[in-house]
């Protein structure tokens, strides 16, 4: 399990609510949120999966998503 | 063609003459397949064709024959609130009728003598008539403006006449003096036969919202709220409001609100309501827990998969909820009758009237109308219409309670005549949880061999299939098994490393030209075998026991009792079958069979004139259960299989089958006596009511006595049904 921050711009709740069930639906997640009322809006996800896989569920929804390499 | 089934509530039924009515009209629709109103649960339940018509059209069409469709939720909410409001309603009305009532009766009977007071029960008995009794005039209007008449038709006759017949004597008493007739006033029938028929009716509300609100407590297992995290923040909502895939978190000791996946925690689940096992099951990551079990003392995080009307236990309150509106072929004959009822009813009293003017002379005028009112009110057919749905609603509600599902009202009609019952072995006589107990190896490269055999049974969902996979825990993990194929009743074949392998029943290694040197397999231990084999030489041999359910011995008992004949239908060899067949008593049975031979042993049963059940657990006897009279579907119930089963059992108690049983046969015995008492009840009455035994020593019946009489018949045949409540299984 570790833990990924992205950069994306997923910025408002019907936004949110875009990606929830794609997120919530994967078992592998143990934890995800977003924070709309940062600059970058960070999506932070913990997870066994990679952060390329992650990249490709919100991507694949119309979403910016680009890991925050630490 | 797609058709869909709905039960849409309907208030202002009151007889039988209502359901027939309905059922004519709706039933001439374009694209309606099939209609069946249903005066017990006050539901009218509509198989219709999804393309050429709206359910919105059905209503106005119901709403124009003169009834109130209401709108509803698959749970039946709505109705439910709806009943409760009528029912109140209806004993405001009734209270109000019997204070009115009661001084009109002093009066009628004591006072009689009293001219002056007699204007007051006129007053009284009219207010009466337009305040709690105005529903039966307005619908008999509503009715006759159609063309058609119900039992509110004859009450609102035979009090019309009654009253109209006595206000003219007592405004006009002299057009009577005159002619040599004493004036005489009746307003105290009229009264009384309201406040009679309201009390009935609010006796048989009554019990009949008692019925349908046990099964919505099933539905309260549901609760009503719920915790979600959305976007990291836990929030409670209403369970209606719940998204597909949200998230939700549940605590200890909650009930489950939806139908899901568990995402993290762990806990343990009482799901006894659905498998019939008290003890509870654990839950961890990827496992699937269900509405309306009961969470015991660890927190879980689930993924909501299905909600709302959508999940497993909406499902069974539905296919109950349809089950109760559907109509049992017993019941055709009354409606058929009932649907004569009411016009024929109208012709005897008039001919009663005749008849009595006709021998008795003028001076009879009063005992004709008498007559009349008592032949009008006795024969109303509301006995007759509630006899068998009541009896119906009832017998499938005590069946819900003790964890039998019955899909409708035929099923139940039929299991109540079953004569012959196949059974299925594994996982139904038996546990279904084999363990491989000897393997017996003729190779000497057994260690290879054994990741083959686990790997290929890896694929099979076959419970002979799992005690092997169980036995072989360690092995076969990273085999790929190419060209995976399941043989129905036989076993499974499939590739590894270019060579094909089977494994399976001594009969598919036949089929395939394998030969098997009986000199190694000579010991038959009665247990089920296993062979596993390539191309060309069978390589190893499973023994594998299934013990048979300790219950299993006393339910041949009771089912012999019962006059019904059982065999055992399996595709295990003769030795495995004959062995349980001992252990259970039971003398015949057929062994070595495929799913196509079960479903033709059946087949040709029905033939015999036998009336043939079969118990199953689903998928591997899909065609014999489809093809028996009643099929009975045992286990963990899926939903398809609780769509397609005639009875679905809920958990793998044998016992389930005996009681089941019982519960038709006492419910399709309440169904008689209903069906006799309503008929006997109509046919013994009319003629007394009618005067035909006034010439012998003046005796006629009251018209309040018939009032009476005719609203405890309803009363009665409710009761008797709520019977199947208690009954000792």
């Amino acid at each position: 399990m570790a833990n990924h921050l992205f950069k994306t711009n997923i910025h408002c709740n019907s936004c949110i609510a875009k990606v929830s069930p794609a997120l919530n639906k994967s078992l592998e997640i143990e934890h995800w949120e977003v924070d709309t009322e940062s600059d970058e809006k960070i999506l932070t996800v913990e997870t066994s999966l990679t952060a390329r896989e992650i990249e490709t569920i919100i991507q694949t929804l119309g979403y910016q998503c680009e890991e925050i390499i630490k | 063609m797609n058709t869909i089934k709905r039960i849409i509530p309907v208030s202002g039924m009151t007889c039988a003459s209502c359901v027939s009515g309905i059922e004519k009209e709706v039933g001439k629709m374009k694209g309606v397949v099939n209609v069946a109103a249903n005066l017990a649960e006050n539901t009218v339940l509509i198989e219709f064709e999804d393309e050429t018509t709206k359910l919105s059209d059905i209503s106005k069409k119901i709403k124009d024959i003169g009834y109130t469709p209401l709108e509803d939720d698959a749970q039946g909410n709505n109705s439910i609130n709806h009943r409760k409001n009528e029912l109140k309603q209806l004993q405001k009305r009734l209270i109000f009728a019997s204070i009115l009532a009661i001084p009109v009766f002093i009066q009628g009977m004591f006072f009689h003598h009293y001219h002056n007071l007699a204007y007051f029960s006129f007053v009284l008995t009219f207010v009466l008539m337009i305040f709690p009794g105005r529903r039966f005039y307005t619908s008999a209007w509503r009715q006759a403006l159609k063309g058609r008449s119900t039992m509110d038709t004859l009450v609102a006759l035979s009090t019309g006449v009654a009253f109209v017949f006595s206000s003219f004597s007592l405004l006009n008493p002299s057009f009577f003096i005159e002619k040599g007739l004493m004036p005489a006033v009746y307003f105290e029938s009229s009264a009384i036969i309201i406040a009679f028929i309201l009390l009935g009716k609010f006796l048989e509300e009554k019990a009949k919202t008692k019925s349908a609100l046990a099964i919505h407590l099933l539905m309260d297992l549901q609760p009503r709220q719920l915790t979600v995290v959305r976007n990291n923040e836990e929030i409670t909502i209403g369970v209606d409001e719940v998204k597909l895939y949200d998230r939700v978190r549940i605590k200890p000791s909650d009930r489950i609100p939806v139908d899901g996946k568990v995402i993290s925690g762990q806990s343990w689940v009482d799901e006894s309501m659905f498998s019939g096992e008290v003890l509870p099951v654990k839950k961890e990551k990827g496992q699937e827990v269900k509405a309306g079990t009961q969470n015991q003392q660890g927190s879980l995080l689930i993924l909501a998969e299905h909600t709302g009307d959508d999940t497993h236990l909406a499902h069974i309150v539905r296919i109950i909820r349809e089950a109760q509106a559907s109509k049992a072929p017993i019941q055709k004959l009354a409606d058929k009758i009932s649907a004569w009822f009411v016009p024929v009813v109208i012709l005897l009293a008039v001919i009663t009237f005749g008849l009595w003017l006709a021998i008795g002379g003028l001076e009879h005028l009063n005992h004709a109308i008498l007559s009349m009112v008592s032949v009008l009110i006795i024969a109303c057919p509301c006995a007759l219409g509630l006899a068998t749905p009541a009896a119906i609603m009832s017998g499938i509600n005590r069946a819900a309670l003790e964890g039998i599902l019955i899909k409708d009202a035929s099923n139940l009609e039929m299991a109540a005549r079953i004569n012959k019952l196949f059974i299925d072995k594994t996982g139904t006589l038996t546990f279904g949880m084999p363990t491989l107990t000897k393997e017996e190896w003729w190779t000497d490269d057994q260690l290879a061999f054994k990741h083959v055999v686990a790997a290929m049974e890896r694929l099979s969902e076959h419970p002979l299939s799992t005690a092997i996979v169980d036995f072989y825990k360690d092995f076969g993990q990273q085999l790929e098994i190419e060209n995976f194929e399941a043989i129905p009743g036989m076993g499974i074949s499939g590739s590894y490393q270019g060579k094909r392998y089977f494994i399976g029943s001594n009969r598919l290694l036949i089929n395939n030209n394998i030969t098997i040197d009986t000199s190694k397999t000579g010991t038959d231990y009665g247990l089920s075998e296993v062979y596993f084999s390539d191309e060309s030489k069978c390589l190893a041999r499973f023994l594998i026991n299934d013990p048979v359910k300790p219950e299993a011995k006393s339910v041949v008992e009771q089912l012999n009792e019962f006059n019904i004949e059982i065999e055992i239908l399996s595709g295990d060899k003769e030795s495995a079958v004959m062995r349980i067949a001992n252990e259970c008593n039971i003398t015949a049975w057929h062994s070595e069979l495929l799913p196509e031979d079960k479903h033709q042993i059946i087949k040709e049963s029905q033939g015999k004139n036998s009336i043939t059940a079969m118990v199953g657990d689903g998928i591997n006897d899909a065609a014999a259960l489809a093809e028996a009279n009643v099929s009975i579907a045992m286990g963990h119930g899926s939903d398809i299989a609780m769509e397609t089963a005639g009875i679905t059992l809920m958990g793998a108690d044998l016992l389930q089958i005996p009681k089941a049983i019982k519960i038709s046969k006492r419910t399709l015995s309440i169904i008689q006596q209903n069906l006799f008492w309503a008929f006997f009840y109509n046919i013994i009455c009319l003629p007394l009511a009618a005067g035909l035994l006034y010439p012998f020593g003046g005796w006629l019946l009251s018209p309040m006595i018939a009032g009476a009489a005719m609203a405890f018949s309803s009363v009665s045949v409710v009761s008797n049904s709520l019977r199947l409540k208690f009954i000792k299984l």
